[in-house]
């Protein structure tokens, strides 16, 4: 369709109801009924841009500055932007080890500021935008997540866990229908996954080492190592003719 | 709910945390759901040497001898290994024995269930142990 749906009246011109309920349909509907379209508004509800949780000494949360790209986002209905780098204050995080949760609080500038809860539950004027975890003493540095920010996404496929041994043929298929971008092999000892888990990049025999790993636009398989001692895992810290395998996938477009 | 996939001999060739509905069976392998956990599964037939599942054991030729114990969640008084091809029947303890492996002579202990029908030996259902070399 068309946009926008209202035009410009003439010096003098009577306004009329349909200029009126046009130019409103233009500003909230983009030019649609209420019937097939939601309001600007509710449909930027979530929108966050540039938003990166870092660690700031000590024990605190920011977020930092960029000017080409400031950390923008709606606030209960209010379009609010970073003007400069935004930190949590001294001393918000204190009790028992917990998971806490960090919150954008909109100022009037119309900028924001930070707070934390050990609740998720978002009051007015917040929002709730990612978390970090507090052992009593200290902030885990790794553990600070941001929602809104770009990670490593799930795998496209998950063999999940099944057991291995030496010798051995396991193929699966991804169906990606494509070649994947990222394929990763896991070893671990523990069937519960408790124990350290190794990247797989090469199975014994020791002097004549291999990678197990192969794949093709449909299948991903690994042919273990014919040797009792390395024949699932030949690495640094550990050996293992034994074990449970797990494969994971990624696309690229 | 986890799945058992057998091969051509009806052995147990591996188990998973998955349904394997993508799993490319090979030519006599077979597939079927079990009702228990990957964990509870996995406990069913055990392989460790001083408290080490699912990886490499290694000694030195002359040093201790390397303790093997074997564990079943089935309730069975016995069962049977397979070391290197010999069967050894190891009397069970609330589920627990032991076995003892010399360390004599450089070379490596390949120990699985006898009984692979029963048994897997994948995961933590089989231990390797290297003598090696003092120095190696």
């Amino acid at each position: 369709m068309a946009y926008p749906t209202s035009s410009n009246v003439a010096a003098g011109q009577p306004t009329l109801a349909a200029h009126y309920n046009t130019l409103r349909a233009d500003s909230v509907y983009l030019g649609n009924t209420s019937a097939d379209s939601n309001t600007l508004s509710s449909f930027l509800t979530n929108y966050v841009s540039g938003l990166k949780l870092q660690p700031l000494a000590t024990n605190r949360v920011k977020v930092p500055y960029v000017a080409a790209s400031p950390a923008r986002m709606m606030i209960d209905g209010y379009l609010v932007s970073a003007s400069a780098e935004v930190q949590l204050s001294a001393g918000s995080f204190s009790g028992a080890a917990a998971t806490w949760y960090i919150f954008s609080v909109r100022a009037t500038n119309p900028t924001f500021t930070l707070s934390v809860s050990t609740s998720s539950a978002t009051l007015p004027g917040t929002k709730l935008i990612g978390q970090c975890y507090w052992d009593g003493t200290n902030i885990l540095d790794g553990s600070i997540v941001c929602y809104f920010q770009n990670y490593l996404p799930p795998p496209d496929y998950d063999s999940g866990w099944f057991a291995v041994t030496i010798n051995t043929l396991y193929s699966f298929n991804h169906n990606l229908n494509s070649l994947p971008g990222n394929v990763v092999l896991l070893h671990n000892t523990s069937s519960t996954g408790a124990a350290v888990s190794s990247v797989v990049s090469l199975v014994g025999p020791q002097a004549t080492c291999r990678n197990p790993l192969y794949y093709s636009e449909l299948t991903v398989s690994v042919n273990t190592g014919n040797d009792a001692a390395n024949g699932t895992l030949l690495g640094r810290p550990s050996n293992s003719a034994a074990g449970y395998y797990r494969i994971m996938v990624w696309r690229t477009l | 709910m986890i799945t058992v996939i057998r091969d051509s001999k009806n052995n147990i060739k591996t188990f998973s945390e998955s349904t394997l509905d993508d799993y490319n069976l090979v030519l006599g392998e077979t597939k079927e759901i079990v009702d228990s956990s990957f964990v509870e599964y996995s406990r069913r037939f055990m392989l460790q040497a001083a408290g080490v599942f699912g990886q490499t054991v290694h000694a030195f030729v002359g040093g201790d001898d390397v303790i093997v114990g074997v564990s079943t969640s089935l309730g069975m008084d016995a069962v049977d290994l397979n070391i290197n091809g010999t069967i050894e029947r190891v009397p069970l303890v609330a589920g627990m024995g032991e076995i003892v492996l010399s360390t004599a002579n450089p070379g490596i202990f390949i120990i699985t269930p006898a009984d692979r029908t029963m048994f897997c030996a994948a995961g933590n259902g089989i231990l390797s142990v290297e003598v090696v070399p003092n120095g190696k």
